[in-house]
């Protein structure tokens, strides 16, 4: 049988409120009482075996070959595992993804606390915390909020309303995009110029991207967009795409805060684009939804959503064509696949109650997974009709966009009365069905971002600019 | 026993592309007390030990209490590979900033054929059972190793990433010290990370 053993438990001088925590020396046990089956005996642990590279001389006697009924393998095993120390444990702990953290935390009481405790926060995988939104106080200015979405944000030292940056007086600050746990906000401190701060709100950090050193003529908030990937933790990139006055991509400066310059690019599309939505980070590559125009004929042009995908130096561009909706939609990354969520141009799903009025009235949320990145494959992974879940001859909506983690997915209704507040809505997948309702500040404003914060103090520098 | 470097290219460059190095080699003694020789600059891999050859610790040979010979073995192996690497595209492995995938793509004077090469020896290093993955694991933080760190927690995270709870707790001989009631309100809360 194996030894069981405790695994060492957190620092006790670590201000964890855990009663009857034992020494820091974790005491063996042998025959433990457990309630449950530890192991199954055909439970195969996938552990590999192969005789390590240095080792040829050496004979690998019988007792070195792992078989269930050999106790000194087992005692090996549970003699290095046993020496793990908590940060270790964090440290593949923070190589999972988050479900399976999630998972791990039914481990043991130690595990779950480890999981749990503040200080990890900055390794561990996080998940959304909520929705970030702007609303318009009655003075006239602008406030940020977190609409948060369970217990666990509460716990979270998060300031959204990002008190901790300058210029937030300037009249056109404002917040337009999150990546990851950074946030992007621009400014204009005179007419003609925008610049740029980048900043955590989890950690308080901020920095001011020096300006583009030709400034872009064409402004308009939705050109501007953020890359920060987590897994490349030192830098992040902000995109600022340039166009001519008939909106269609010319070309790009992507700002590197590795090198602390903007670079520029025109654009390597064929075609005219034009950037109308919001981006995900995959692969490396900025994919931003796009409006392309295709001519249907030699005197009619259509409308053609693409996502224009391209990469941190402006020199990879592609387009990646998506399911035709009604109108442009949101585009997300969510249980490692892209999502896109738009109005289908015909409702998809006909009720027992719907007549030729209501089908006309319908409007269908399809959702779409890329199940073949290569190959532009899209697959239909849900729908649902809006109208049978808002009333929408009194509530106007937005799509807002997925959760990372689960099925879900987020809108912002609002009532088309003046001074109705409007309520973040998430919708369940699986269960099809309304699973949270968050009221909002009055006078809510786009851009609502779905926000997972970032404890790492990289890649932003701290108060003294380190 | 002593293993010396079969093919650190170290031991034959002479000229050298930026920067000193020398072709000292340094002895490292395991904890159960097998000697093992290794270049100097494949040694500085450890922040740890190139902080004793830096402080003139290292000339009689470096005794590593916390390091069985089977393992040492293994971590010099692998620093042998990656000095072997870092001369070539001239980075420092121990800054963690410049290991980034842009100057994989800019800064590259490996060849495509190179880095493969490299990854498939860093998969064949860990391709272990887990007592020894462990123990990779734990020599590697001790010796400050960053790489060997981040390869050996990964390989031990990509295994237990879709595991069972039981799984995990036989992989790290954990006793379950939940009740039944605590155990069930846990997985109740995270019920959506269980396979339905």
């Amino acid at each position: 049988f194996s030894r069981a053993v405790t695994l060492a438990p957190p620092n006790p001088a670590a201000p964890h409120p855990v009663a009857g925590r034992p020494a820091a020396h974790h005491p063996r046990r042998t025959s433990p009482p457990t309630p449950y089956p530890v192991a199954h005996p055909d439970t195969s642990n996938a552990l590999q075996f192969r005789r390590p590279m240095a080792m040829e001389e050496e004979e690998i006697s019988g007792k070195e070959l792992l078989r269930p009924d050999n106790s000194l393998a087992e005692e090996e095993a549970a003699a290095a595992a046993s020496r793990l120390t908590d940060d270790l444990i964090v440290e593949i702990l923070s190589r999972l993804p988050f479900r399976s953290v999630c998972r791990f935390k039914c481990v043991s009481k130690p595990w779950r606390d480890l999981i749990a405790h503040p200080a990890h926060r900055k390794k561990l995988p996080q998940t959304l915390a909520g929705v970030l939104y702007t609303n318009i106080t009655g003075a006239g200015g602008y406030r940020y909020h977190l609409a948060g979405l369970s217990a666990e944000a509460d716990g979270l030292d998060l300031d959204p309303s990002l008190t901790f940056l300058p210029h937030t007086e300037y009249r056109d600050f404002g917040l337009v995009r999150a990546c990851n746990g950074l946030l992007l906000c621009s400014y204009e401190p005179e007419e003609g110029t925008v610049r740029f701060i980048v900043c955590n709100p989890a950690t308080q950090r901020w920095t001011e991207l020096p300006p583009r050193p030709r400034p872009n003529t064409c402004r308009y908030y939705q050109q501007f967009h953020l890359a920060f990937d987590p897994a490349v933790p030192s830098h992040f990139h902000v995109f600022d795409f340039e166009r001519t006055d008939n909106l269609s991509i010319t070309g790009v400066s992507i700002y590197s805060s590795r090198t602390g310059a903007w670079c520029q690019s025109d654009t390597g599309l064929v075609e005219d684009v034009v950037m109308v939505g919001q981006s995900v980070l995959v692969g490396g590559m900025l994919h931003v939804v796009g409006n392309l125009l295709v001519a249907a004929d030699s005197n009619n042009w259509e409308d053609q959503t693409v996502l224009v995908a391209l990469d941190m130096e402006g020199k990879e561009w592609k387009t990646i064509s998506v399911p035709r909706g009604r109108d442009y939609g949101i585009v997300g990354w969510s249980q490692g696949c892209l999502h896109y969520a738009a109005i289908s141009p015909a409702p998809l799903t006909v009720g027992v109650d719907d007549d030729e009025g209501s089908l006309n009235m319908a409007e269908e949320v399809a959702i779409w997974c890329l199940e073949d990145y290569d190959k532009q494959q899209w697959a239909l992974k849900h729908s649902f009709r809006i109208d049978k879940v808002l009333n929408l001859n009194e509530v106007d909506y937005r799509l807002v966009g997925f959760h990372p983690n689960h099925d879900t997915f987020f809108f912002v209704s609002k009532g088309i009365w003046e001074g109705e507040k409007a309520s973040l809505v998430s919708w369940d997948m699986r269960r099809r069905q309304l699973s949270c309702v968050l009221h909002l500040e009055k006078s809510s404003v786009a851009p609502y971002l779905p926000y997972v914060p970032l404890f790492s103090s990289e890649p932003l520098p701290d108060a003294d600019g380190h | 026993m002593a293993a010396t470097p079969a093919d650190a290219s170290s031991s034959s460059s002479e000229a050298v592309v930026g920067g000193e190095k020398s072709n000292k080699m340094i002895t490292l003694i395991s904890s159960d007390g097998e000697s093992f020789e290794a270049t100097e600059e494949a040694a500085k891999m450890s922040v740890t030990i190139k902080h004793m050859i830096e402080d003139g610790c290292a000339d009689d040979g470096i005794p590593l209490p916390n390091v069985p010979a089977k393992i040492l073995s293994m971590v010099i192996e692998y620093c042998n590979k990656h000095a072997a690497d870092a001369d070539d595209t001239n980075k420092h492995v121990a800054d963690p900033a410049d290991a980034d995938e842009d100057d994989d793509n800019n800064n590259n004077n490996a060849s495509a054929g190179e880095k493969e090469d490299l990854k498939s020896f860093d998969a064949s290093l860990v391709a272990v059972d887990q007592a020894t993955l462990f123990d990779i694991i734990l020599a590697a933080n001790f010796l400050s190793i960053k790489g060997l760190l981040d390869l050996a927690c990964q390989k031990v995270a990509d295994d237990i990433k879709d595991k069972s709870v039981e799984e995990v707790r036989e992989i790290f001989k954990i006793e379950n010290d939940f009740t039944k009631e605590e155990e069930e309100a846990v997985r109740k809360e995270n019920a959506w990370a269980f396979n339905e």
